[in-house]
Formats: structure tokens, sequence, C-alpha cells
């Protein structure tokens, strides 16, 4: 037994699933069937490596489970058990489908960490409120997700107890109904009112935090003489309005009548622009487009070969 | 005897199949995972926008006059030709589409400034323009895909004189009609985003100048939780061992990888001015000083849509129909997903066809 009851009852149910296999293979093989004895012990042999493996694996994960560590072993032994963790641990489950906002917001908060560069003031801002706020936020939406996996294995669990073993269990199905339950309610779950609201505290918390770190940041960057971020966002804010306005003035350039004392610039700023923008063509009025001769006050007509609905 | 077999030969197929992965992902070459390879020239350049002529395939003269494609900026315009056999633009070119292209390119930081307005006054604009002035045309027509789509849709309306057509694809128009869709897998980013307090996404923008591609990365993951949690392990394994299909699953994770940052500004109009607060189809977005008028788009439209687009439902993309002034309007409804649509081997030609064929019968 593990600590893993997720984990626990798929090995069960696998256990009695071999077991009833093997006693099945032996009373079949004992029989006068008319199998050829060869093939009989082709089955046999695979069957062994079957077991074998399964064996494997089940150690190998149950080893994992109980240790939160990668296996030791070969690396098809590794494959395999890390497939079972995938599938079978619901703990990773929340990890693995809508947990990428926690990883990225944990990723971009925690940052880099550069020797004991500004490490007194991180530690300091990581004792503070906002990042109180932050695990509390993250724990909340963690929760709500795990909730939503512990409530999808109890429906399949309930729904296989009362199938039973005796039916036959056939793994792909298993896999396949697993995954439609915990789907279904997963997709329930990212609707409640519940997950909402933690997702909307969860944006509100890292964002907050995140907000929090860059004034510390700022605040040491001026210390130290260093340019801040808001200061380099300032310099590109600038740089962004310059560029409309001169795009404006290029528009007015080309706008004007051709006076020739003007004509000069004009010529030299698009010949330096051509790269840039490039010369507005002279066109006349409307676009001669079908749209007289269209389909004017046409309903729907059906759908033709390719597909297309005119409407 | 197959009753019996089947339990434990799959169990032993499976280590084979993990066994052959690992030898065919060792014998990979990086270089062999390349998207958008279809030949292109850079004709014109405008900051860090890009725009590209594709060069007409063998033997394939262009038979319609330009269509501009113009992606969003959440993801990359190489969705549309991920590898030979999986590439609508090869597709377009085979049937005689003469095909010009957009890359924003990767916006940084010092890009968070732009909005909706440099976006499509601006660089758009200067694409069209340049693609007219070099083909001596008045108008061209402009395919828009996804938030493309409604940069597209934005800027036939403010110039239609310029739009001969306007071909959409995947194009959310109606940022509330999500409400209308019974598919409870569809619309979690319009749920979620209007589940935000406009403080706290202006707050998140300014934290982070842009917003970020890897956040909308975990973001579309977060959507189909399962599909996320078997890819890696589940969906690898069945192609893992088949050269081509191993291929094609790499290729699809370099575009979902390369995914860049969306500008700050244009994320904030984004977020909040169309999916929160809908202002495209209330008429009150606004560019350059004056409101964005759908009734205004009175070319002829193709609005493709897909019918499992789990980002953004069908009905708002079919919202189009209601709000656009043309009397040319028609609708290519598409099997697939968001991005199905576009990479499955199964709807190449229907996509393919589609346009060029509404494209050739309004020449």
């Amino acid at each position: 037994m593990t600590e893993n009851t997720f984990f626990d009852y798929w090995r069960q149910h696998q256990d009695a699933f071999y077991k009833h296999q093997n006693e099945w293979l032996e009373s079949w093989t004992n029989t006068d069937d008319q199998v050829s004895s060869e093939y009989l012990e082709i089955s046999k042999k695979s069957w062994a490596l079957c077991e074998e493996q399964y064996r494997s694996w089940m150690k190998a994960a149950e080893n994992w489970f109980d240790t939160g560590m990668p296996p030791t072993g070969d690396d098809e032994e590794q494959n395999a058990s890390q497939m079972l963790l995938f599938m079978l641990n619901p703990e990773n489950f929340s990890r693995f489908g809508f947990d990428q906002m926690n990883s990225f917001f944990m990723k971009l908060v925690n940052g880099p960490e550069f020797a004991d560069i500004g490490m007194l003031e991180k530690k300091f801002l990581k004792s503070g409120q906002d990042w109180l706020l932050l695990c509390d936020a993250s724990e909340e939406y963690q929760s709500v997700l795990a909730a939503a996996w512990n409530r999808a294995f109890k429906l399949y669990a309930d729904e296989f107890l009362e199938q039973g073993t005796d039916s036959g269990v056939d793994a792909k199905n298993m896999l396949q109904r697993w995954l439609e339950i915990a789907e279904s309610e997963l997709i329930k779950t990212l609707r409640s009112t519940d997950f909402l609201a933690a997702q909307r505290n969860f944006f509100k918390a890292a964002t907050g935090y995140k907000t929090k770190q860059q004034e510390f940041t700022e605040l040491w960057c001026e210390t130290h003489g260093i340019p801040t971020r808001s200061e380099v966002d300032e310099l590109h804010k600038i740089i962004h309005e310059q560029r409309r306005e001169i795009r404006k003035l290029g528009q007015a350039i080309k706008n004007l009548s051709p006076v020739p004392v003007l004509k000069k610039t004009q010529a030299v700023f698009q010949k330096q622009s051509r790269q840039t923008a490039p010369k507005k063509s002279t066109r006349p009025g409307p676009a001669k487009s079908g749209l007289k001769t269209a389909k004017k006050g046409a309903g729907k007509t059906g759908t033709g070969k390719t597909g297309i609905r005119q409407q | 005897m197959n009753y019996f077999l089947e339990p434990y030969s799959s169990m032993l197929d499976m280590g084979t199949l993990m066994a052959k992965s690992a030898e065919t992902i060792s014998s990979l070459d990086y270089d062999q995972v390349q998207v958008g390879m279809t030949p292109k020239t850079r004709v014109f350049g405008t900051d860090k926008v890009s725009l590209y002529h594709y060069h007409p395939l063998a033997g394939e003269a262009p038979r319609t006059a330009p269509v501009l494609i113009c992606y969003g900026l959440i993801g990359r315009y190489t969705m549309i030709d991920l590898q030979e056999d999986r590439s609508l633009v090869r597709n377009l070119l085979t049937r005689g589409v003469d095909l010009y292209v957009i890359d924003w390119g990767n916006p940084s930081r010092a890009d968070q400034f732009l909005g909706f307005e440099d976006y499509i006054c601006h660089y758009l604009d200067a694409c069209v323009d340049f693609i007219c002035d070099a083909h001596k045309l008045n108008s061209l027509s402009l395919f828009g895909i996804c938030e493309g789509g409604v940069f597209t849709s934005m800027y036939a309306a403010l110039y239609p004189e310029k739009i001969k057509n306007l071909i959409l694809s995947i194009t959310p128009i109606d940022f509330e009609a999500d409400l209308k869709d019974e598919d409870p897998s569809h619309g979690f980013l319009n749920l979620w985003i209007r589940n935000l307090n406009v403080e706290d996404i202006d707050r998140l923008i300014a934290a982070y100048g842009n917003l970020s591609g890897e956040m909308m990365g975990g973001i579309f993951q977060a959507m189909t939780p399962i599909k996320t949690m078997t890819k890696y392990n589940l969906g690898f394994l069945e192609v893992a061992n088949d050269d081509e299909k191993l291929l094609n699953f790499l290729r699809m994770e370099k575009w979902l990888a390369d995914r860049p940052n969306h500008p700050g500004v244009a994320a904030r109009q984004w977020l909040v001015e169309l999916y929160k607060e809908n202002r495209l189809v209330k008429g009150s977005f606004e560019l350059a000083g004056q409101p964005v008028d759908l009734g205004k788009i009175n070319m002829p439209i193709l609005n493709i849509y897909a019918q499992r687009d789990h980002i953004i439902p069908p009905p708002c993309s079919t919202a189009l129909g209601e709000h656009a002034g043309s009397t040319d309007y028609a609708e290519l409804a598409l099997p697939g997903g968001h991005v199905g649509i576009y990479v499955s081997s199964k709807l190449q030609g229907m996509v393919g066809d589609g346009i060029s064929q509404w494209l050739l019968q309004r020449q």
C-alpha cells in the first residue's frame, strides 16, 4: 500500500485482473483443447513477460508515489512509471490540464536568482502581506481543481465498483472511461462559481504581488543608480509617440497640394521613407467591386459543392 | 483466443512502442522540424512588420487578383503553412491564388504601446497600399484569420474602397455570442475574461508590459484539461513510432511554442474593449477617432468558421452576418476545431476549394 489511494485502488484492480487471467490461463491449458502445445507455450511465455513488466511498473510507480522521486532503473521502466504517474496520481492531475496559469505566475514572481543580488529585498518582500495573499490564492485555486479530480475519481470508482471485476476488465476501455468522466467533471468545474472566484482571486493576487515586486525593484535600481523599468517604459512611450507624429506628418505632406516649395521636401521624405511607408496611391473613390451585381437581397440558397452557404 | 491474448499482448505492444519511440526520437534531426517553408520573398517591411509574397508553384500562374493574409497577434501565421501536405498556403497557390502574408514579428516590451490603430490604420494599411501599388490596383482581397479577422473586418469597415473581397476565418465578431453556444466546452476564453475585473486586466498588462505569449499558451492548454494531460503520454505514444506522424506532431508543437507576446495597449483593447465590453457589435469601438461601423463592410464576404471551435464559438463568428452591410455574404462551416480546420489532413482540400472557388467567382 502507498499513500496514494487512487494508485492503490487501481493496483488492486490490476492485481485482481491478472490473478483472474492467470487462473483462467491455467485452467484453460489443462483442458484437452485443440490448441497446439507450441502455441500455448508462446502464450505462457508472453504472459510471463507481461506479468514481469506489470510487476516492474508497479514497483517503480509505488516507489515513486511513496518517495515523490522518479524511480531508478532503465529508460523503459522510467517511461512506463512516468506514464502511470500521469494517469493515476491526483496530486499531479491538477498540474496537468489547467495549472499552467499557476506555473506561469509562480515562475515570474519567483524570477531568476542571481547570486545574492537583491536577495535581501526579495526575502523581505516574500515576508509581506502580498506574498501571503498570493500563496493563499494559489492554494485556493489548487484546491478547487483538486476537488474536481476527486469528484471525477469518485464517479469513476463508483461506476467500476458497481460493475465488479468479474465482468472482465479491458484496460483500454477503463482508461477511456476514466478520461471521459474526468473531462466531463473538469469542464463542469471550469464553469463553476467556485472556480471563477478562485481564478479571479489568483489573478488579482499574482498581479498584486508582481506590482509590489516591481516597486521594490524600482527602489533598488534607483538606490543603485540603475535605470528603472518605468524609466525605460517612458522612453519607449516617447519613441512610440514620436513615430506616430512622424507618420502623421508624412501623411500631411502627402496630402498637401503640390506647392513648388514643398515638392522638394516631399520628394526627400518619400525617398527616405520608402522602406518604412509606401506611397499612398491616388485611387478613385469607391472600388469597382461586384457589389452592384452581387446577390442583392438574396436569401439563403443552401449549400453548394464547396459547402458554402450563400445568405 | 483473441479475447485471452488481447490484454497482455497490448501491454507488451506498449513496451515495444516505447522502445521504438525512443529510437525514432533519437534518430530525428531538429532541422527536420520546420514550419512555414513554402517559398516566399519579403517585399516590404516597416518596424517589425514584414510583408511576404508567396512564389507561384511550378506551372501554376495566378488566376486571381492578390489576396493578403492577415493573421492575429496571438500565435503566428505559420499555422497555415505547417508542412507541405498540410498547408492552406500551398492549397491556395495550387488553385491559382496570388498570395501575400503579413508577419507581425515578435513584439517585445518596447512595443507595448502599439494598439489596434497602429496595426490596422498603419501597418495593415501600408501593406495594402504596397500591394495595390505593385499591381496597379485600386483594391485587393483580404483574408483575416482569428484576431487577424478582427483587424481585417475593422479595416474593411474603415476603408471599404480598398477591399474587393473579404474572407474571414475563425473570427470573433460578437464576443458575447458564446452564451448562445450550448457546448459546455466552448467559450472559456469569453467566460474567463468576462470574469476578470477591468482593473485586474489593467494591472496585469501594466505589470508585464505585454500580454505574455507564454501565459496565453497556458490559458489555451487550461481550456482542454484532459487533452493537455494525455498529450505527451498517450497522444505522443500514438505517433512516436512513425517518423511522419512524429514529425507532424513536432511541427505542431513548434508552432504552439512559437507564441509571440501581444503588445500591451492592443491587448487591453482586445481583452477589455472587445471581450469584456463587446464594443465591435455595439458600434462603439473607435479607431483613429472614429467608430468602427460594421455596417460599412459592403464588399462580398466569405465567413469561414469551425463547428467545433472551443476558442471562438461559432455564434461569435456567424454574428457578422447580422452586422455587416454586405449583400453578398456567405458562410463556410467546417467540421473541425479552431486550428484543426487548417492542420487536419482531412479538411485540406475543403478549405482550399471553398476559398478559391468563391474568389474565382468574384474576380
